[in-house]
């Protein structure tokens, strides 16, 4: 059995979302000034019609025929019908926009549309959302395909392959009903829009095992994730450490928290340090690669267990230790741009401090100690 | 979540586009079959192709797109030929025909889709104003349902397909045409209630449209519409053998209706009188030469009325006066003759342009046959059955000899014509030797003599319908062999006898025809006058300027200067299925067709009248329930009456609290008190036991029902989905 939810737990938009209902003045007043983002505008179909009661109109007043007068009096009627209908049909929609959690360049992602139909008696009928995003060029218009019958929910999918990394939103842009006769649309306001961090694309790098880096990473990896590996002994607490490993017994004996220490600790960890300074990065292509090796080579690392820390020049420091530490210096490369200021940064990091520079022929190069230990 | 009832494909979608496409190009052809006087064939055709193409769509899917581009092709020489063969509008309704009829049959495309409703709005509205009928209101109805749903399913096709045009063509080519599939995938009760109230309400809007768009008058009409018509179905022309008017008498259908005021009287028998003919030559009347010139000529137009008729006008707008008006709706190739009842005191007329007065006859004519119901009023009638004279003389003799040719100034003319007998001496003894008869010798007054000659007919000759004359030597004359016989005869032997007699005598006399009777439709309040009314009768000339009315007929009213009347509340008439149909004509006609400024005006007034009548109602309702609440509360207050008015609270309240959530049934409701617990949640819990006890074919629906019935029975009441929807389900599961 499904738990129950209470429907405000989600951002619900559109005209039947009950908290936005104001006063009857209020709702009498935008039947007659319409707020903004809700218009109604011909179709092609519509112009014509238009355009074809006019000239009935016309040749109807010229003859005073009745049998053009009752032809005109059904166009209008229709085109009345058409605005009455599609506002109508609209009037019990809600809808809210989720989109996947993750986003990487070349990499598919997807943003939905739940649409629910908040009547208790008639169905809700094509009804079609426009999409927007920076993180492509392109629009998406999303259909409904199928009527979506009173308190129901139907869910439309957008897949797309995001083309450049940015921290960007997806917008919907309006909500469109032409039902029932498709002379007028009624536009609506989507009124959503959620921020999406577009992660910089995986890419093919060579790592170098030069006899300096292999001596500087020694010692045995783990197939095990995270800390794992033998028991060496004991050490203070510090700020970062995982909580299961306090030793609690000798804790209480010391008075003061003391953890476990394992040989994965004391094994060659590395860290990642971007510097987006302009006067290293001259052409934005080159940025890109840096930042998409960085990802690659932090990911590469962390699923090694040899990552310890992340540290972009003039923007956060994150000690690397579980896969939303990892998000997070890829959510802060999402948003990278080169810089102009300098910031100081010999301070940080331990000995392997992995840093990235170009190198001729537009490649990036990774430093460790002066050493290059990879290329991409 | 998917919708529940996904059923019908865009394969069924596109083939129902397909055949209300077709259907709606079947109406729009139909309509064609309204028009006299127009070539049915190319409909024929067109109607037999596509009511083939509906029922057998493989067919027309084996037609190979070559033949479809030949058959567009050939359209162009077989319309040019048209328009060189007949007049320029039968020829686009030809053309427009053809057109349909390919645009139906083949409409894949977006602008192919536009093309065929164009076409379909063009030709129903060009029949429409050609015709008129009450038929052509309904077919547009129908045009109107059709291209509705047509409508409703392009933009689901449109929607379903994300806007794919391209896709839909190759689709729709490939595509095999099920109808009865497609037909069935979207038969469901709540399909056929969403068209049918959006039907109804857009034809409600469009009424009130029709009611409030501003009629301005403007004068200047275009006469595009105008279409000749080609033959004239009935026999009242300025030119009437012996048994014409009898032949007319076959026809059953409904001629002249006639919308008479509320409180009006009305003759006993009217005389609905068209024209009175006065050349009489070897058994037909016909109108001499110089009157019919006069009548064609620009002095007889009613501009010109003044001259003879000093107190009558003619005007395209009714007067201000307090008079009762009469109007006639003559329905199409009755005659160009217009039936009045005698003389009035004003005409109003559409356009003044298409009539014409032959005073001297007392005649008010069309230019031509009218294709389309015409509608005409009268003011002031007077039923004496007496029309005035106007004098030969009345215009000056150069005017009118102008319209004549040179043979004709030498033949016998009006109102020579009206003393003329035939011109077979033995024939023209008959009746002056009945004349004899008749005035034994004296000379009568004309209606003593009528009412003598009257007599002396009847009693010889008896009504019959058919009449064979046998042959006689010596005499051609018709009328002379059957008035020296004793067979019986029909009206018009009986007015040409009366006529020639009355002329023998030295009465000038003439044959009047028109309709006799007619009947009363009690349901709209007007005479329904049928062809089958046609009727031959005479006027004789009184000596002192007026021609009377005189029926030798038998069965018919002697003549007499002032016939009986009655009023219209005591009048009984026909109340059977065929008037009730006749009657939604006169409404179409009255209400539609005629609806014009002052009719506007007329419906404004009365939705203002009604609307006041409604605001006096309620404000002396609110005033006398007012009083009562001040009553109520300054009334002492008791013990038992704040006891009483308590319990009625309670009553109240829980009746609103019961039909909040109308859940429960009757029986239900009144065993919830009595009952422990919640009563929803009881339900529930019986609707679980009853459902968990049996299997379902629908898995996945039946699941969400027994957790929305789970959560009814164990979920908190926060957390409740409507449990009026979730109990409909279960119901509908079983």
């Amino acid at each position: 059995m499904a738990a129950p939810v209470a429907e405000e737990r989600f951002d619900w938009k559109g005209p039947a979302v009950s908290n936005r209902r104001g006063s009857l003045l209020r709702r009498l007043f935008e039947l007659v000034v319409p707020p903004k983002g809700h218009k109604v505008i011909p179709t092609g179909s519509g112009m014509l019609l238009i355009f074809i009661g006019l000239t009935i109109g016309l040749a109807a007043y010229n003859t005073v025929n009745n049998i053009l007068f009752a032809a005109l009096a059904l166009l209008i009627a229709a085109l009345i019908m058409s605005g009455v209908i599609c506002w109508g049909n609209l009037l019990c929609a809600r809808w809210r926009l989720e989109t996947s959690s993750t986003f990487r360049v070349g990499e598919e992602g997807q943003a939905k549309i739940v649409v629910e139909n908040a009547r208790q008696r008639f169905p809700l009928f094509c009804v079609s959302f426009g999409l927007r995003t920076e993180a492509i060029d392109e629009k998406r218009r999303l259909y409904m395909k199928e009527r979506l019958d009173p308190g129901e929910e139907m869910v439309l999918v957008w897949r797309f392959k995001p083309i450049r990394r940015t921290k960007t939103t997806v917008v919907i842009e309006n909500a469109v009903s032409s039902f029932p006769f498709g002379f007028l649309s009624k536009f609506l306001p989507g009124d959503c829009e959620a921020e999406i961090r577009v992660w910089p694309k995986r890419i093919a790098y060579t790592r170098y095992r030069s006899p300096e880096l292999t001596g500087l990473l020694q010692g045995r990896s783990s197939k095990k994730q995270g800390i794992s590996g033998e028991l060496i002994g004991l050490r203070h607490y510090e700020k970062g450490d995982a909580q299961r490993s306090i030793h609690w017994k000798v804790s209480a004996k010391q008075g003061r928290l003391i953890v476990k220490q394992n040989a994965t600790e004391t094994q060659s960890l590395f860290d990642i340090m971007v510097d987006p300074a302009s006067y290293l990065w001259k052409s934005d292509e080159s940025f890109e690669k840096m930042c998409s090796f960085a990802s690659s080579l932090a990911e590469d690392l962390f699923l090694e267990g040899k990552l310890d820390s992340c540290f972009v020049v003039g923007g956060p420091s994150i000690r690397i230790q579980r896969v939303s530490d990892l998000e997070a210096f890829f959510d802060a490369l999402a948003e990278l741009v080169p810089s102009d200021l300098e910031y100081g940064y010999k301070e940080f990091g331990g000995v392997n401090r992995i840093c990235f520079q170009p190198i001729s022929g537009g490649s990036v190069g990774a430093f460790v100690n002066e050493i290059q230990v990879g290329q991409a | 979540m998917k919708s529940r009832l996904d059923r019908h494909s865009l394969e069924d979608l596109l083939t129902l586009k397909w055949m209300l496409g077709a259907l709606m190009g079947l109406v729009c052809i139909t309509t064609l079959f309204n028009i006299s006087g127009h070539s049915k064939i190319p409909a024929l055709v067109a109607t037999s192709v596509v009511i083939l193409a509906l029922i057998k769509p493989a067919w027309i899917a084996r037609v190979p797109q070559i033949v479809w581009k030949g058959y567009a092709i050939a359209i162009v020489p077989l319309v040019l030929i048209d328009v060189l063969a007949k007049d320029t509008i039968p020829a686009l309704l030809d053309l427009n025909t053809w057109l349909i009829l390919f645009r139906c049959l083949n409409h894949n495309k977006r602008r192919e889709e536009m093309q065929l409703a164009l076409l379909c709005l063009f030709l129903i509205i060009m029949t429409g104003i050609l015709t008129a009928t009450l038929v052509f209101g309904f077919q547009l109805l129908i045009f109107s349902a059709l291209a509705i749903s047509y409508l409703v399913i392009n933009t689901s096709i449109e929607t379903k397909a994300e806007g794919d045009y391209e896709m839909l063509e190759e689709m729709r080519k490939s595509q095999q045409i099920y109808l009865l599939r497609a037909l069935r995938s979207v038969f469901s009760t709540r399909i056929i209630f969403l068209g049918t109230s959006m039907f109804s309400s857009m034809i409600f809007v469009a009424a009130i449209v029709f009611i409030a768009i501003p009629r301005i008058d403007i004068e200047d009409k275009v006469s595009l519409f105008k279409m000749k018509s080609k033959e004239s179905l009935s026999g009242f022309s300025d030119s009437i053998k012996l048994g014409e008017v009898t032949n007319i008498k076959n026809d059953d259908s409904v001629a002249l209706r006639v919308d008479v005021p509320d409180n009006a009287s009305v003759p006993l028998t009217p005389y609905w009188r068209m024209l009175a003919l006065d050349e009489y030559n070897a058994g037909s009347f016909k109108l001499s030469e110089n009157l019919k010139a006069l009548q064609d000529s620009p002095l007889a137009s009613p501009y010109h009325a003044i001259r003879y008729w000093p107190d009558r006008r003619f005007a395209q707008s009714p007067t201000k006066l307090d008079r009762d008006r009469w109007t006639f709706f003559l329905e199409p190739e009755v005659s160009r003759y217009l039936p009045i009842l005698g003389t009035f005191k004003h005409m109003t007329v559409s356009s003044l342009t298409d009539i014409s007065i032959g005073p001297h006859m007392h005649s008010i004519a069309l230019k031509e046959t009218n294709s389309k119901m015409i509608s005409y009023q009268l003011e002031a009638i007077n039923f004496t059955g007496v029309v005035p004279d106007v004098s030969a003389n009345s215009y000056p003799k150069f005017l009118t000899d102008s319209f004549m040719d040179e043979p004709q100034r030498n033949k016998v003319r009006y109102p020579e014509t009206l003393l003329s007998l035939p011109g077979e001496s033995q024939a023209a003894s008959v009746f002056r030797k009945a004349a004899v008869e008749i005035s034994e010798g004296k000379r009568l007054p004309p209606l003593d003599f009528a009412l003598r000659a009257v007599q002396y007919l009847g009693k010889d000759h008896s009504y019959s319908m058919s009449v064979n004359l046998p042959p006689v030597e010596d005499m051609k004359d018709p009328v002379a062999r059957w008035f020296s016989s004793d067979l019986p005869g029909h009206c018009e032997f009986f007015a040409s006898s009366f006529v020639l007699t009355a002329r023998a005598a030295g009465h000038p006399a003439r044959v009047v025809v028109g309709f006799k009777g007619g009947t009363w439709n009690p349901y709209e309040k007007y005479f329904m006058v049928r062809n089958a009314d046609a009727h031959a009768w005479a006027e004789i000339y009184d000596g002192a300027g007026n021609w009377i009315r005189v029926d030798p007929t038998p069965g018919s009213e002697a003549p007499v200067l002032n016939p009986m009347t009655e009023l219209v509340s005591q009048r009984y008439g026909e109340a059977d299925s065929s008037a009730f149909l006749d009657s939604l004509r006169l409404l179409w006609y009255r209400r539609i067709v005629n609806f014009d400024e002052t009719a506007q005006k007329e419906a404004a007034i009365q939705l203002k009248d009604f609307f006041l009548a409604y605001i006096a109602v309620a404000e002396r309702w609110a005033k006398n329930a007012g009083d009562y609440m001040y009553f109520w509360v300054m009334s002492p207050w008791g013990f038992w009456r704040i006891l009483y008015m308590v319990f009625l609270g309670a009553i109240l309240v829980s009746a609103f609290m019961i039909q909040r959530n109308m859940t429960l049934n009757v029986k239900e409701l009144i065993l919830a008190p009595f009952r422990r617990g919640d009563p929803i949640r009881r339900k529930a819990s019986k609707l679980l036991g009853n459902l968990t006890a049996r299997t379902v074919r629908d898995r996945e629906r039946f699941e969400k029902v027994v957790a929305d019935l789970q959560r009814l029975r164990f979920g908190a009441k926060e957390s409740w989905p409507n449990a009026r929807l979730v109990f409909k389900e279960a119901r509908r599961l079983r």
